[in-house]
């Protein structure tokens, strides 16, 4: 533990430095952007600024992309909240109450709590990877097929408290979310499912498109029908930023969901999505004012940013202790590593501890600078919302085009997008709600390759014969049923 | 006098539509003449190569080998020849297919290159899509790295004796992680699993690193696929390499001639370059320049050294001929193992093909959506139609869904679930869950609910808006297909802005402007996302 701060604090000393810390203001800053841009996504972003680090030291390098990251996932939720398009998947849960608090005039609420979860839990998270990596990493490989399966049985049920009443248009969402996703190359036996002879469709529905169509393109349209023009009136800025008391009372949320978010991230292939929805659903469980979420709720906001950012962390447990990329921008930073003749992995840590070292001193830094900026930017990001609705609309409209193109350059994905987005529209219409259809996109993948992958590795009964899967199968048969069962007894006391 | 303030007010109104249409006049022969300027230039583009940035198109996303190879070949090119950029575009989709269909929509004139891998091969030939290996000149083998078998010690597996020994005690249920069924790895694990009589099955996994975390964790026995997954990891070990000679980064590893099983020498995966056919000679020879230079280049040769990779250049001819053998190897492979598709000759109850027996389920299902959604109309319950018809669509697109999945190939004995499990377990629960909506819904009181007044209201009083925009929208997405995305959009901003009745001229122009300067600079210019230049931008090239 001491040689760990001693490193640690050497660390910190080292990125003291004009050009560590111009580094880490422009990987937040582009970060930032990036992420806010629907169909731009983390590894893109990071993608894209590998080559500018051919010049830089491997320390350098890895400070400028790793800030890109963090900052890319926190920028998600701007957009998310201020026009409900998420930049990222996993910001879709911020904008279940991130959104409704800006129709309601107060966008600055949301903006400031989610910089403040961000932050505070990147902060978490780094401290987790930096102390307890090595022994999180071997639980995380031990995971069988099976219950990563159950993990995924877990998020789907998800939806049963997350829907409260209208329970059954919910699961009719997720089942469409989970049809749709069966499209295109069957990922165990390579068989072409239902592409109707599109190659486009051969990689199944892009996610991007689907959640730029469902969620922003059908808020443009919602708005165009009910001809909603008139500008958005802010409350006085005074009062719409949250207080440090508004702060405080969210540090439970903030802090069992960054535990949350980085335990899920750790996971290789669970990611981001997944951590938001657990830690959304455990904070509205355990709240004490669960009706509010979905409506407008604080710790709503709090506890889908502060899981989403600590995935992050989470995230950087395989890469660094065992070389192994969990999500897709991982996979860029083991390119950009490879690049700079870094191999990551256990050796790494003795060959090399001052570049480790240096990396989770600037991780720790990002997260303030980000917090900074963050807070700075929140004040511009507000005026979004009191821009005159129209031409706002088309911008959005517009911006939704490039965002879905982006994503494979393809404009198959943009006529997707617009599909998603007439499919959208008329389910809130007739109040289902959407975001069921896209944790069924999200989750069908994972829950069918691992059901299958478990079966042909040991057979049907390894779902109960593992004692941890037969445990996650368990739970999440009860957070599926216990939600149901309470809407069901409050139904029938109504009448 | 109200005659006559009538009469001031239509011609003032008479003025603003002159103005009106006189603005959207000169908008539009701006936005023409922007892009007969975009054309013309383009149109006089002449000869040598390379006068414009060339684009090396790579079939994954970021992040994968193949795009950090061809990022890296770019880096190293522009030592050699810094007249142009060359830019690397993300075009993922089909294993290649999109790719490869991408390049051949442009000309062939050398500016957009392929990034191409051996894995290419068996997609586009389980596809049935070989005509794209003869439309494409394959110029450029630059390097190859050979399949490894990978084990992890801690499970007491460290030598390809003992692997051997624990299939024989384990009978067929040793187990291989790797990649995609019908893959590369996986037929290259075929053909050790004939060589060496080892029974085992194949795991697949999304991504190398998802299956190396199962072997770390000792969930498989084997990892098959590049040298490159073991590094880092002191308990992972190679216990046999495909390939004639031992790796220089990997030196304790044997090889399979080694170990007395010849013949498995050359599974591997390549990597290479492919332009399409018809690429004037003299590009064909500036590509050939330019490969020997980067294959000589010390830093490229330093980038690839600790990765167990061999770089060969080899141009077209050999190359070509590394290709047509596996094309002839995958065909026979893929056909073995059923995924080739090959149509159905046997009818049903000797009446019809299944696909038309299908097809025909399916064009039933539409028609009895839309009866149904006529009967509804005219029925009491037209108040719940729109909950209705979601249900009614969600149910009809579980039936086709179900329908459908006969086509599937269906479940074997290792892979008991198949492909068509998990779809008719979701299209089931989806058909249950919409029928209890429907009858949910005509449960209630007849005309009890009424949805949404207020938009009814608002939308009949006022007009509606939201139709003409779609079908703006629509077409605008269709033009950007046709004309490109400039002018398309400089088209498409002031319709849209008009049409939701926002007409302030000169703020939309400059939004206009404003957008388009963003699109073109963040999008194209920093961010290399190739906004669409339409498909008539080819004829002026």
């Amino acid at each position: 533990m001491d040689a760990i701060l001693s490193q640690l604090l050497s660390a910190f000393g080292g990125l003291m430095g004009w050009q560590p810390l111009l580094v880490i203001v422009i990987g937040v800053t582009l970060g930032i952007i990036v992420g806010a841009m629907p169909g731009l996504s983390p590894s893109m972003g990071v993608a894209l600024l590998v080559p500018f680090t051919y010049n830089m030291s491997p320390t350098l390098a890895l400070v400028l992309l790793v800030s890109i990251y963090i900052a890319a996932c926190y920028g998600g939720s701007i957009t998310a909240i201020t026009i409900n398009a998420p930049g990222t998947a996993a910001a879709m849960v911020t904008s279940f109450d991130g959104y409704p608090l800006t129709r309601q005039g107060k966008p600055g609420m949301a903006l400031g709590v989610s910089v403040v979860a961000s932050a505070v839990a990147g902060v978490i998270s780094a401290l987790i990877l930096i102390f307890f990596s090595v022994p999180l990493a071997a639980v995380a490989v031990k995971f069988h097929p099976a219950e990563y399966f159950a993990l995924a049985l877990f998020g789907l049920a998800t939806v049963a408290s997350l829907a409260g009443r209208e329970w059954l248009k919910a699961f009719l969402a997720a089942c469409l979310g989970l049809a749709l996703n069966t499209v295109g190359t069957d990922p165990i036996s390579g068989a072409d499912r239902f592409t109707f002879g599109f190659v486009e469709l051969s990689d199944g529905f892009n996610l991007i498109p689907a959640l730029i169509g469902l969620f922003a393109l059908s808020e443009v349209f919602t708005a165009i029908e009910k001809r909603d023009f008139l500008p958005q009136k802010l409350d006085s800025l005074g009062q719409a930023w949250p207080r440090i008391r508004d702060y405080w009372q969210l540090k439970w949320t903030m802090l069992l969901s960054s535990l949350g978010g980085t335990v899920v991230g750790i996971f290789p292939g669970a990611g981001a999505t997944i951590a938001s929805f657990l830690c959304y659903d455990f904070a509205k469980r355990t709240s004490k004012h669960p009706e509010e979420f979905g409506k407008g709720s604080l710790q709503g906001v709090a506890a889908s940013e502060s899981a989403n950012s600590a995935s992050v962390g989470g995230a950087l447990v395989p890469l660094l202790t065992m070389g192994i990329p969990g999500s897709a921008t991982t996979a860029v930073l083991i390119g950009a590593m490879m690049i700079h003749k870094l191999t990551p992995g256990p050796q790494l840590f003795y060959d090399k501890p001052h570049i480790i070292y240096g990396l989770f001193a600037a991780i720790l830094l990002a997260n303030i600078v980000m917090l900074v900026i963050g807070l700075l930017g929140s004040r511009l990001w507000v005026q979004v919302t009191a821009v005159p609705k129209q031409p706002l609309y088309v911008l959005i409209t517009l911006m939704c085009v490039l965002g879905c193109y982006s994503v494979r350059n393809s404009m198959f994905d943009v006529f997707c997008g617009l599909l998603f987005g007439l499919l959208g529209w008329v389910m809130k219409r007739y109040k289902f709600p959407v975001a069921p259809v896209i944790l069924g996109l999200v989750l069908g993948s994972i829950a069918e390759t691992n059901f299958r992958r478990a079966i042909m590795m040991d057979g049907e009964w390894v779902f109960l014969t593992r004692p941890l899967s037969a445990i996650l199968l368990a739970v999440a048969a009860l957070s599926f049923l216990i939600p149901m069962v309470a809407n069901m007894r409050s139904k029938s006391s109504e009448n | 006098m109200p005659s006559a303030q009538k009469r001031d007010s239509t011609k003032a109104l008479r003025r603003r539509r002159w103005r009106c249409t006189l603005h959207i006049l000169i908008y539009l022969t701006t936005a023409l003449i922007c892009f007969t300027a975009d054309t013309l230039h383009a149109q006089t583009t002449p000869e040598p190569f390379p006068r414009r940035p060339i684009r090396i198109i790579v079939y994954t996303g970021p992040g994968g080998l193949i795009d950090f190879t061809a990022r890296k070949f770019a880096e190293v090119a522009r030592k050699y020849d810094s007249s142009q950029p060359i830019v690397i575009i993300n075009k993922p989709g089909a294993g290649g297919i999109v790719a490869f269909d991408e390049v051949l929509q442009q000309p062939a004139d050398g500016y957009n290159v392929l990034a191409v891998t051996r894995s290419n091969i068996t997609k586009i030939v389980s596809a049935n899509r070989e005509d794209l290996i003869d439309a494409v000149d394959w110029i450029a083998y630059l390097m190859d790295n050979p399949h490894v078998v990978i084990t992890n010690t801690d499970s007491g597996l460290d030598t390809w004796d003992g692997l051997q020994q624990h299939s024989q005690k384990n009978a067929g249920r040793q187990l291989w992680l790797g990649a995609d069924i019908g893959g590369v790895k996986h037929i290259s694990a075929i053909n050790v699993w004939e060589r060496t009589g080892i029974k085992a099955r194949w795991i697949p996994y999304a991504s190398g690193g998802q299956a190396v975390s199962a072997l770390l964790g000792e969930i498989g026995h084997v990892y098959f696929g590049n040298p490159a997954d073991a590094t880092g990891k002191p308990q992972l070990k190679i216990v046999a390499v495909c390939a004639a000679e031992r790796m220089s980064a990997f030196p304790e590893a044997p090889t399979f001639t080694e170990l007395g099983i010849p013949g498995l020498e050359h599974e591997n995966i390549w990597r290479g370059l492919a332009l399409k056919k018809g690429t004037p000679q003299h590009i064909l020879d500036w590509f050939d320049d330019i490969c020997r230079k980067v294959t000589a280049d010390a830093e490229w040769r330093d980038t690839w050294r600790s990765e167990g990779i061999t770089l060969t250049y080899k141009p077209t001819a050999e190359f070509t001929k590394i290709v047509e053998a596996d094309r002839a190897e995958f065909r026979t492979r893929l056909i073995q193992l059923g995924l080739i598709k090959q149509r159905n000759e046997e009818k049903l109850f000797g009446v019809i093909h299944p696909e038309s027996a299908v097809s025909l389920t399916n064009l039933l299902l539409i028609t009895i959506f839309f009866v149904s959604l006529i009967l509804v109309v005219r029925s009491p319950y037209k108040h719940h139609f729109g909950e209705v018809a979601i249900s009614a669509a969600a149910a009809i697109l579980a039936c086709i869904l179900l329908v459908m999945s006969f086509l599937l190939p269906q479940p074997n004995e290792v892979d008991r679930v198949g492909a068509s499990g998990v779809p008719r377990l979701w299209s089931v629960a989806l058909l249950l869950l919409a029928a209890m909506q429907v009858v949910i819904l005509l449960g209630r009181k007849i005309g009890g609910v009424k949805l949404e007044e207020n938009i009814a209201t608002a939308s009949t009083s006022q007009g509606l808006l939201f139709v003409p925009f779609v079908l703006l929208f629509a077409a605008y997405l269709g033009a950007v297909v046709f004309f490109g995305y400039i002018l398309s959009t400089l088209i498409f901003l002031p319709l849209a802005m008009w049409l939701i009745r926002y007409r302030k001229f000169v703020t939309i122009s400059l939004i206009a402007l404003c957008w388009l300067a963003f699109a073109y600079f963040v999008f194209e210019k920093t961010l290399f996302v190739d906004l669409p230049r339409g498909i008539f931008a080819g004829f002026f090239q």
